[in-house]
Protein backbone atom coordinates (compact mmCIF):
# COMPACT_ATOMS: atom_id res chain seq x y z
CA UNK A 1 0.00 0.00 0.00
CA UNK A 2 1.48 3.76 -1.00
CA UNK A 3 2.47 5.68 1.94
CA UNK A 4 -0.13 8.50 1.34
CA UNK A 5 -2.89 5.85 1.65
CA UNK A 6 -1.48 4.78 4.85
CA UNK A 7 -2.00 8.53 5.68
CA UNK A 8 -5.42 8.72 4.59
CA UNK A 9 -6.33 5.84 6.42
CA UNK A 10 -4.58 6.97 9.56
CA UNK A 11 -6.39 10.33 9.74
CA UNK A 12 -10.00 8.95 9.22
CA UNK A 13 -9.41 6.45 12.29
CA UNK A 14 -7.46 9.41 14.58
CA UNK A 15 -10.49 12.10 13.32
CA UNK A 16 -12.86 9.42 14.12
CA UNK A 17 -11.62 8.81 17.51
CA UNK A 18 -10.56 11.77 18.59
CA UNK A 19 -13.50 13.49 17.29
CA UNK A 20 -11.89 16.66 15.68
CA UNK A 21 -9.78 16.87 12.63
CA UNK A 22 -6.41 14.87 12.48
CA UNK A 23 -3.46 15.68 10.60
CA UNK A 24 -0.98 12.90 9.84
CA UNK A 25 2.74 13.69 8.66
CA UNK A 26 6.29 12.27 9.03
CA UNK A 27 5.55 8.78 8.02
CA UNK A 28 8.29 6.47 8.11
CA UNK A 29 9.04 2.75 8.52
CA UNK A 30 11.25 1.34 11.00
CA UNK A 31 13.56 -0.71 9.79
CA UNK A 32 13.95 -4.74 10.92
CA UNK A 33 11.05 -6.19 12.45
CA UNK A 34 10.38 -9.04 9.72
CA UNK A 35 7.34 -10.10 11.67
CA UNK A 36 5.13 -7.13 11.22
CA UNK A 37 5.22 -3.76 9.79
CA UNK A 38 5.98 -1.01 11.76
CA UNK A 39 5.47 2.76 11.19
CA UNK A 40 5.83 5.82 13.25
CA UNK A 41 4.30 9.25 12.76
CA UNK A 42 3.09 12.43 14.08
CA UNK A 43 -0.51 13.30 14.33
CA UNK A 44 -1.51 16.70 14.53
CA UNK A 45 -4.61 18.20 15.71
CA UNK A 46 -5.86 21.44 17.48
CA UNK A 47 -4.93 21.84 20.85
CA UNK A 48 -1.15 19.50 19.84
CA UNK A 49 0.75 16.92 18.51
CA UNK A 50 1.59 13.54 19.13
CA UNK A 51 3.97 10.56 17.81
CA UNK A 52 2.19 7.34 17.07
CA UNK A 53 3.24 4.16 16.02
CA UNK A 54 0.84 1.82 13.76
CA UNK A 55 2.04 -1.52 13.76
CA UNK A 56 0.41 -4.03 11.39
CA UNK A 57 0.43 -7.66 9.15
CA UNK A 58 2.52 -7.55 5.97
CA UNK A 59 2.02 -9.69 3.24
CA UNK A 60 4.33 -12.84 4.65
CA UNK A 61 5.94 -12.67 7.86
CA UNK A 62 8.82 -15.33 10.02
CA UNK A 63 5.63 -15.57 12.00
CA UNK A 64 1.71 -15.76 12.32
CA UNK A 65 0.44 -14.46 14.91
CA UNK A 66 -2.96 -12.72 16.50
CA UNK A 67 -3.04 -8.98 16.79
CA UNK A 68 -5.31 -9.09 19.48
CA UNK A 69 -3.37 -11.30 21.54
CA UNK A 70 -0.70 -9.20 21.03
CA UNK A 71 -2.64 -5.61 21.79
CA UNK A 72 -3.99 -7.62 24.88
CA UNK A 73 -0.67 -8.36 26.26
CA UNK A 74 0.70 -5.39 25.83
CA UNK A 75 -2.17 -3.69 27.22
CA UNK A 76 -1.86 -5.92 30.38
CA UNK A 77 1.96 -5.44 30.80
CA UNK A 78 2.08 -1.40 30.27
CA UNK A 79 -0.66 -1.18 32.85
CA UNK A 80 1.11 -3.42 35.35
CA UNK A 81 3.97 -0.52 34.88
CA UNK A 82 6.52 -3.15 33.05
CA UNK A 83 8.06 -0.38 30.55
CA UNK A 84 5.98 -1.26 27.37
CA UNK A 85 4.58 1.46 24.44
CA UNK A 86 0.70 2.22 25.67
CA UNK A 87 -1.73 0.23 23.15
CA UNK A 88 -4.30 2.89 21.85
CA UNK A 89 -6.57 0.99 19.33
CA UNK A 90 -7.42 -1.85 17.81
CA UNK A 91 -8.37 -2.69 14.01
CA UNK A 92 -9.04 -6.28 13.78
CA UNK A 93 -10.28 -7.56 10.58
CA UNK A 94 -7.95 -4.64 8.85
CA UNK A 95 -10.35 -2.33 7.09
CA UNK A 96 -9.07 0.74 9.11
CA UNK A 97 -5.25 0.18 8.65
CA UNK A 98 -5.66 -1.92 5.28
CA UNK A 99 -4.83 -5.23 6.87
CA UNK A 100 -4.80 -6.11 10.91
CA UNK A 101 -3.25 -4.05 13.25
CA UNK A 102 -3.37 -1.24 16.23
CA UNK A 103 -1.75 1.91 17.21
CA UNK A 104 -0.06 2.53 19.73
CA UNK A 105 1.86 5.67 21.58
CA UNK A 106 5.67 6.47 20.48
CA UNK A 107 8.43 6.11 22.71
CA UNK A 108 10.33 9.05 22.36
CA UNK A 109 14.24 8.71 22.04
CA UNK A 110 14.70 4.88 22.10
CA UNK A 111 17.10 3.04 20.54
CA UNK A 112 16.50 -0.69 19.46
CA UNK A 113 20.34 -2.93 19.13
CA UNK A 114 20.93 -4.74 16.30
CA UNK A 115 21.82 -8.22 16.73
CA UNK A 116 25.00 -7.75 15.04
CA UNK A 117 25.82 -4.86 17.12
CA UNK A 118 29.30 -5.11 19.26
CA UNK A 119 29.29 -4.00 23.06
CA UNK A 120 25.62 -1.91 21.70
CA UNK A 121 25.05 -0.76 25.53
CA UNK A 122 28.67 0.39 26.16
CA UNK A 123 30.28 1.23 29.77
CA UNK A 124 26.81 1.01 30.79
CA UNK A 125 25.05 -2.11 29.87
CA UNK A 126 25.42 -3.32 33.48
CA UNK A 127 22.84 -0.55 34.12
CA UNK A 128 20.72 -2.16 30.67
CA UNK A 129 20.97 -5.42 32.25
CA UNK A 130 19.42 -4.51 35.65
CA UNK A 131 17.09 -2.92 33.91
CA UNK A 132 16.00 -5.52 31.44
CA UNK A 133 16.22 -8.66 33.59
CA UNK A 134 14.25 -6.75 36.48
CA UNK A 135 11.19 -5.93 34.04
CA UNK A 136 11.89 -9.73 32.70
CA UNK A 137 11.09 -10.69 36.26
CA UNK A 138 7.99 -8.47 37.13
CA UNK A 139 6.54 -10.06 33.66
CA UNK A 140 6.85 -13.22 35.48
CA UNK A 141 5.40 -12.60 38.56
CA UNK A 142 2.38 -11.62 37.15
CA UNK A 143 -0.42 -14.50 37.78
CA UNK A 144 -2.13 -15.24 34.32
CA UNK A 145 -5.80 -14.11 34.74
CA UNK A 146 -8.98 -15.55 33.03
CA UNK A 147 -8.44 -12.97 30.27
CA UNK A 148 -4.74 -13.76 29.55
CA UNK A 149 -5.97 -17.34 28.95
CA UNK A 150 -9.03 -16.36 27.08
CA UNK A 151 -6.70 -14.08 24.43
CA UNK A 152 -3.42 -15.50 24.58
CA UNK A 153 -2.73 -19.16 23.92
CA UNK A 154 -1.94 -21.38 26.74
CA UNK A 155 1.43 -23.76 26.24
CA UNK A 156 3.34 -25.95 28.43
CA UNK A 157 6.98 -27.29 27.49
CA UNK A 158 4.96 -30.10 25.43
CA UNK A 159 3.06 -27.91 23.69
CA UNK A 160 5.81 -25.04 22.53
CA UNK A 161 7.49 -28.54 21.47
CA UNK A 162 5.38 -29.61 19.55
CA UNK A 163 4.48 -25.68 17.80
CA UNK A 164 8.10 -25.80 16.43
CA UNK A 165 7.92 -29.51 15.60
CA UNK A 166 5.01 -28.73 12.94
CA UNK A 167 6.39 -25.30 12.04
CA UNK A 168 9.24 -27.53 10.91
CA UNK A 169 7.57 -30.11 9.44
CA UNK A 170 5.54 -27.53 7.27
CA UNK A 171 8.69 -25.41 5.95
CA UNK A 172 11.61 -27.18 5.69
CA UNK A 173 13.07 -27.32 2.47
CA UNK A 174 15.64 -29.92 2.76
CA UNK A 175 17.19 -32.44 5.35
CA UNK A 176 17.40 -31.23 8.62
CA UNK A 177 19.88 -33.42 10.01
CA UNK A 178 20.24 -31.36 13.56
CA UNK A 179 16.76 -30.14 14.20
CA UNK A 180 15.71 -34.31 13.80
CA UNK A 181 18.68 -34.99 16.61
CA UNK A 182 17.62 -31.98 18.72
CA UNK A 183 13.51 -32.96 18.58
CA UNK A 184 14.77 -36.47 19.55
CA UNK A 185 16.41 -35.23 23.02
CA UNK A 186 13.88 -32.65 23.50
CA UNK A 187 10.73 -34.80 23.32
CA UNK A 188 12.55 -37.64 25.64
CA UNK A 189 13.25 -34.96 28.25
CA UNK A 190 10.65 -32.77 28.51
CA UNK A 191 11.13 -30.99 31.83
CA UNK A 192 8.15 -30.33 34.91
CA UNK A 193 7.33 -26.82 34.98
CA UNK A 194 9.70 -24.66 36.62
CA UNK A 195 6.71 -23.37 38.71
CA UNK A 196 3.39 -21.97 37.96
CA UNK A 197 2.92 -20.39 34.42
CA UNK A 198 3.45 -16.96 33.78
CA UNK A 199 3.16 -14.43 31.29
CA UNK A 200 5.77 -15.09 28.37
CA UNK A 201 6.82 -12.35 26.03
CA UNK A 202 7.85 -15.13 23.22
CA UNK A 203 10.55 -12.75 21.92
CA UNK A 204 12.09 -11.13 24.83
CA UNK A 205 15.71 -10.24 23.22
CA UNK A 206 18.21 -7.97 22.52
CA UNK A 207 16.65 -6.09 19.75
CA UNK A 208 12.99 -5.95 21.21
CA UNK A 209 13.69 -3.45 23.60
CA UNK A 210 14.73 0.13 23.42
CA UNK A 211 17.15 2.41 25.63
CA UNK A 212 17.74 5.70 26.07
CA UNK A 213 20.94 7.44 25.50
CA UNK A 214 22.41 6.63 28.67
CA UNK A 215 21.64 2.89 27.52
CA UNK A 216 19.13 2.54 30.35
CA UNK A 217 15.68 0.46 29.44
CA UNK A 218 12.65 2.12 28.31
CA UNK A 219 10.12 -0.10 26.83
CA UNK A 220 9.96 -3.92 25.59
CA UNK A 221 8.74 -4.35 21.97
CA UNK A 222 7.60 -6.72 19.64
CA UNK A 223 4.81 -8.90 21.93
CA UNK A 224 2.88 -10.76 18.90
CA UNK A 225 4.33 -14.27 20.38
CA UNK A 226 3.18 -13.56 23.75
CA UNK A 227 1.44 -16.69 25.32
CA UNK A 228 0.79 -18.76 28.45
CA UNK A 229 3.57 -21.00 29.45
CA UNK A 230 6.77 -21.38 31.44
CA UNK A 231 9.22 -18.09 31.59
CA UNK A 232 12.09 -20.35 31.37
CA UNK A 233 11.55 -19.69 28.02
CA UNK A 234 11.78 -16.49 27.65
CA UNK A 235 15.19 -16.69 30.38
CA UNK A 236 16.53 -18.91 27.67
CA UNK A 237 15.69 -16.94 24.62
CA UNK A 238 17.06 -13.70 25.91
CA UNK A 239 20.42 -15.54 27.28
CA UNK A 240 20.99 -17.49 23.64
CA UNK A 241 24.12 -16.67 22.34
CA UNK A 242 22.63 -15.27 19.24
CA UNK A 243 21.08 -12.17 21.26
CA UNK A 244 24.49 -11.84 23.25
CA UNK A 245 26.73 -9.50 20.65
CA UNK A 246 29.66 -11.93 21.16
CA UNK A 247 29.99 -11.46 24.48
CA UNK A 248 29.82 -14.90 26.06
CA UNK A 249 29.03 -15.13 29.49
CA UNK A 250 26.49 -11.94 29.35
CA UNK A 251 23.11 -12.32 27.91
CA UNK A 252 21.76 -9.84 25.99
CA UNK A 253 25.55 -8.58 25.78
CA UNK A 254 25.01 -6.86 29.55
CA UNK A 255 25.52 -8.16 32.97
CA UNK A 256 27.32 -11.53 33.69
CA UNK A 257 24.77 -14.27 33.56
CA UNK A 258 24.97 -15.14 37.66
CA UNK A 259 23.71 -11.37 38.28
CA UNK A 260 21.32 -11.36 35.70
CA UNK A 261 19.71 -14.33 37.42
CA UNK A 262 19.79 -13.02 41.03
CA UNK A 263 17.64 -10.19 39.27
CA UNK A 264 15.35 -11.79 37.61
CA UNK A 265 14.48 -14.24 40.70
CA UNK A 266 14.39 -11.36 43.18
CA UNK A 267 11.92 -9.51 40.58
CA UNK A 268 10.16 -12.72 39.76
CA UNK A 269 10.18 -14.27 43.14
CA UNK A 270 11.12 -17.65 41.43
CA UNK A 271 14.33 -19.70 42.01
CA UNK A 272 16.24 -20.63 38.89
CA UNK A 273 16.74 -24.55 38.60
CA UNK A 274 19.66 -25.18 36.10
CA UNK A 275 18.66 -28.75 35.13
CA UNK A 276 15.21 -27.19 33.40
CA UNK A 277 17.10 -24.50 31.93
CA UNK A 278 19.11 -26.61 30.39
CA UNK A 279 16.01 -28.33 28.53
CA UNK A 280 14.96 -24.75 27.54
CA UNK A 281 18.47 -23.95 26.41
CA UNK A 282 17.85 -26.60 23.72
CA UNK A 283 14.69 -25.75 23.09
CA UNK A 284 15.66 -22.22 22.63
CA UNK A 285 17.71 -22.89 19.38
CA UNK A 286 15.21 -25.24 18.19
CA UNK A 287 12.86 -22.82 18.23
CA UNK A 288 15.36 -20.46 16.59
CA UNK A 289 15.89 -23.00 13.63
CA UNK A 290 12.07 -23.50 13.20
CA UNK A 291 11.72 -19.66 13.15
CA UNK A 292 14.83 -19.18 10.19
CA UNK A 293 13.25 -22.55 8.16
CA UNK A 294 10.11 -20.75 8.05
CA UNK A 295 11.74 -17.52 6.76
CA UNK A 296 13.59 -19.59 4.38
CA UNK A 297 10.79 -20.93 3.40
CA UNK A 298 9.09 -17.65 2.48
CA UNK A 299 12.01 -16.53 0.64
CA UNK A 300 12.25 -19.67 -1.35
CA UNK A 301 8.81 -19.47 -2.04
CA UNK A 302 9.17 -15.95 -3.20
CA UNK A 303 6.70 -14.78 -0.67
CA UNK A 304 8.52 -12.01 0.58
CA UNK A 305 11.76 -9.79 -0.75
CA UNK A 306 12.40 -8.68 2.11
CA UNK A 307 16.10 -8.92 2.52
CA UNK A 308 15.08 -9.14 6.81
CA UNK A 309 14.19 -12.78 5.34
CA UNK A 310 17.02 -13.66 3.73
CA UNK A 311 19.26 -12.59 6.25
CA UNK A 312 17.29 -14.85 8.81
CA UNK A 313 18.06 -17.90 6.53
CA UNK A 314 21.13 -17.65 6.51
CA UNK A 315 23.28 -15.74 9.68
CA UNK A 316 21.01 -16.77 12.34
CA UNK A 317 19.99 -20.47 10.73
CA UNK A 318 23.75 -21.38 10.80
CA UNK A 319 24.24 -20.23 14.28
CA UNK A 320 21.51 -21.90 15.86
CA UNK A 321 22.46 -25.08 14.11
CA UNK A 322 25.90 -25.03 15.17
CA UNK A 323 24.92 -24.12 18.80
CA UNK A 324 22.17 -26.57 18.76
CA UNK A 325 24.85 -29.45 17.70
CA UNK A 326 27.03 -28.28 20.66
CA UNK A 327 24.40 -28.31 23.17
CA UNK A 328 23.85 -31.85 21.92
CA UNK A 329 27.39 -32.77 22.97
CA UNK A 330 27.10 -31.16 26.37
CA UNK A 331 23.53 -33.10 26.83
CA UNK A 332 25.38 -36.54 26.02
CA UNK A 333 28.74 -36.09 28.22
CA UNK B 1 38.80 -15.97 -17.09
CA UNK B 2 35.43 -14.73 -16.08
CA UNK B 3 34.80 -13.27 -12.51
CA UNK B 4 34.05 -15.77 -9.70
CA UNK B 5 30.67 -15.47 -8.11
CA UNK B 6 32.30 -13.71 -4.42
CA UNK B 7 34.63 -11.62 -6.69
CA UNK B 8 31.00 -10.69 -8.60
CA UNK B 9 29.07 -10.67 -5.00
CA UNK B 10 31.83 -8.64 -3.29
CA UNK B 11 31.75 -6.09 -6.53
CA UNK B 12 27.98 -5.80 -6.05
CA UNK B 13 28.36 -5.41 -2.13
CA UNK B 14 30.43 -2.33 -2.58
CA UNK B 15 28.57 -0.66 -5.02
CA UNK B 16 25.26 -1.11 -2.86
CA UNK B 17 27.22 0.18 0.24
CA UNK B 18 28.99 3.08 -1.70
CA UNK B 19 26.37 3.86 -4.63
CA UNK B 20 23.19 3.04 -3.16
CA UNK B 21 22.91 3.13 0.20
CA UNK B 22 23.77 6.67 0.91
CA UNK B 23 21.50 8.21 -1.52
CA UNK B 24 18.82 7.05 -0.04
CA UNK B 25 19.78 8.04 3.35
CA UNK B 26 18.53 7.14 6.97
CA UNK B 27 15.21 6.10 5.62
CA UNK B 28 13.88 2.44 5.35
CA UNK B 29 14.81 1.95 1.99
CA UNK B 30 18.16 3.29 3.05
CA UNK B 31 18.60 0.57 5.88
CA UNK B 32 17.21 -1.92 3.24
CA UNK B 33 19.75 -0.99 1.09
CA UNK B 34 22.35 -1.32 3.61
CA UNK B 35 21.37 -4.59 4.80
CA UNK B 36 21.69 -6.26 1.33
CA UNK B 37 24.53 -4.89 0.83
CA UNK B 38 25.64 -6.64 3.95
CA UNK B 39 24.23 -10.07 2.73
CA UNK B 40 25.77 -9.33 -0.37
CA UNK B 41 29.08 -9.08 1.20
CA UNK B 42 28.71 -12.37 3.50
CA UNK B 43 27.50 -14.44 0.19
CA UNK B 44 30.90 -13.56 -0.94
CA UNK B 45 32.49 -14.96 1.59
CA UNK B 46 30.58 -18.17 2.17
CA UNK B 47 30.76 -18.55 -1.55
CA UNK B 48 34.38 -18.74 -1.95
CA UNK B 49 34.98 -21.91 0.36
CA UNK B 50 31.27 -23.36 -0.65
CA UNK B 51 32.64 -26.36 -2.42
CA UNK B 52 34.95 -27.29 0.01
CA UNK B 53 32.33 -27.42 2.38
CA UNK B 54 29.96 -29.43 0.81
CA UNK B 55 33.23 -31.52 0.23
CA UNK B 56 34.54 -32.20 3.16
CA UNK B 57 30.91 -32.55 4.54
CA UNK B 58 30.21 -35.34 1.91
CA UNK B 59 33.71 -36.86 2.55
CA UNK B 60 32.71 -37.35 6.32
CA UNK B 61 29.49 -38.60 5.89
CA UNK B 62 30.82 -41.16 3.51
CA UNK B 63 33.78 -42.16 5.78
CA UNK B 64 30.81 -42.35 8.50
CA UNK B 65 28.88 -44.75 6.54
CA UNK B 66 32.01 -46.93 6.37
CA UNK B 67 32.28 -47.58 9.73
CA UNK B 68 29.04 -49.02 10.26
CA UNK B 69 29.03 -52.76 9.26
CA UNK B 70 25.66 -54.21 11.23
CA UNK B 71 23.14 -55.15 8.91
CA UNK B 72 20.30 -52.96 9.80
CA UNK B 73 22.03 -49.60 9.54
CA UNK B 74 23.73 -50.67 6.58
CA UNK B 75 20.38 -51.27 5.05
CA UNK B 76 19.69 -47.79 5.90
CA UNK B 77 22.58 -46.27 3.74
CA UNK B 78 21.90 -48.30 0.82
CA UNK B 79 19.62 -46.43 -1.40
CA UNK B 80 21.41 -43.46 -0.38
CA UNK B 81 24.90 -44.43 -1.05
CA UNK B 82 23.22 -45.58 -5.11
CA UNK B 83 21.48 -42.44 -5.31
CA UNK B 84 24.69 -40.43 -4.36
CA UNK B 85 23.36 -36.93 -4.15
CA UNK B 86 23.89 -34.69 -0.77
CA UNK B 87 20.27 -34.52 0.05
CA UNK B 88 20.00 -38.60 0.22
CA UNK B 89 23.32 -39.00 1.84
CA UNK B 90 21.79 -36.41 4.89
CA UNK B 91 18.44 -38.28 4.72
CA UNK B 92 20.34 -41.03 5.46
CA UNK B 93 22.17 -39.67 8.11
CA UNK B 94 19.42 -38.52 9.97
CA UNK B 95 17.79 -42.19 9.56
CA UNK B 96 21.17 -43.20 10.85
CA UNK B 97 21.70 -41.02 13.58
CA UNK B 98 18.34 -41.70 15.44
CA UNK B 99 18.74 -45.63 14.93
CA UNK B 100 22.26 -44.88 17.11
CA UNK B 101 20.39 -42.65 19.45
CA UNK B 102 17.95 -45.50 20.20
CA UNK B 103 20.67 -48.24 21.03
CA UNK B 104 24.17 -47.68 19.81
CA UNK B 105 26.35 -44.95 21.96
CA UNK B 106 29.27 -44.97 19.73
CA UNK B 107 27.96 -44.97 16.78
CA UNK B 108 25.46 -41.97 17.92
CA UNK B 109 28.99 -39.92 19.57
CA UNK B 110 30.48 -40.07 15.97
CA UNK B 111 26.77 -38.75 14.37
CA UNK B 112 26.97 -36.12 17.24
CA UNK B 113 30.90 -35.06 16.51
CA UNK B 114 30.10 -35.13 12.81
CA UNK B 115 27.32 -32.54 13.46
CA UNK B 116 29.34 -30.62 15.09
CA UNK B 117 32.36 -30.03 13.03
CA UNK B 118 30.03 -29.92 10.16
CA UNK B 119 27.76 -26.74 11.49
CA UNK B 120 30.54 -24.68 12.63
CA UNK B 121 32.31 -24.68 9.50
CA UNK B 122 28.53 -23.62 8.07
CA UNK B 123 28.47 -20.72 10.44
CA UNK B 124 28.65 -17.47 8.69
CA UNK B 125 30.75 -14.35 9.58
CA UNK B 126 28.85 -11.55 10.58
CA UNK B 127 28.90 -9.17 7.77
CA UNK B 128 30.63 -5.88 8.23
CA UNK B 129 30.72 -3.02 5.79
Amino acid sequence: MPEHDLIGRLEAVLSAQRGTPVRVDSLSRFHGGAARETWRFVAHMEGGSEGLVVRRDPSSSLITTSRSAEYHVLRRAHSAGIPAPEPLLLDLDGRQFGSPGFLMREVPGGRAASPLDENPYGDTRAETGRGLFDALGRLHALTPDAADRDQLPVQDAAGRLAHWKAEIAAHATGPEPVAAAALRWLEANIPPASGPPSLVHGDFRSGNFLVDAGNRLLAILDWEMAHVGDPYEDLAWVTDPLWGHAMPGHPAGTLPFDEAISIWEAASGRRFDAGIFRWWQLFSAYQGLAIWISSSFEVANMRTVDPVMAFAGLYPYRAHNADLARLLMEVAK
Amino acid sequence: MSLTIAQSLRSLALGQAMMVAPALGESYEGKTAGTIAALLLMLADDAETRTARDNAARDALLALFETVQAETPRALLRDALADGSNKALWNAFIDLHAYADAGDAELAACCRVLLLEWTERERLRPPVL
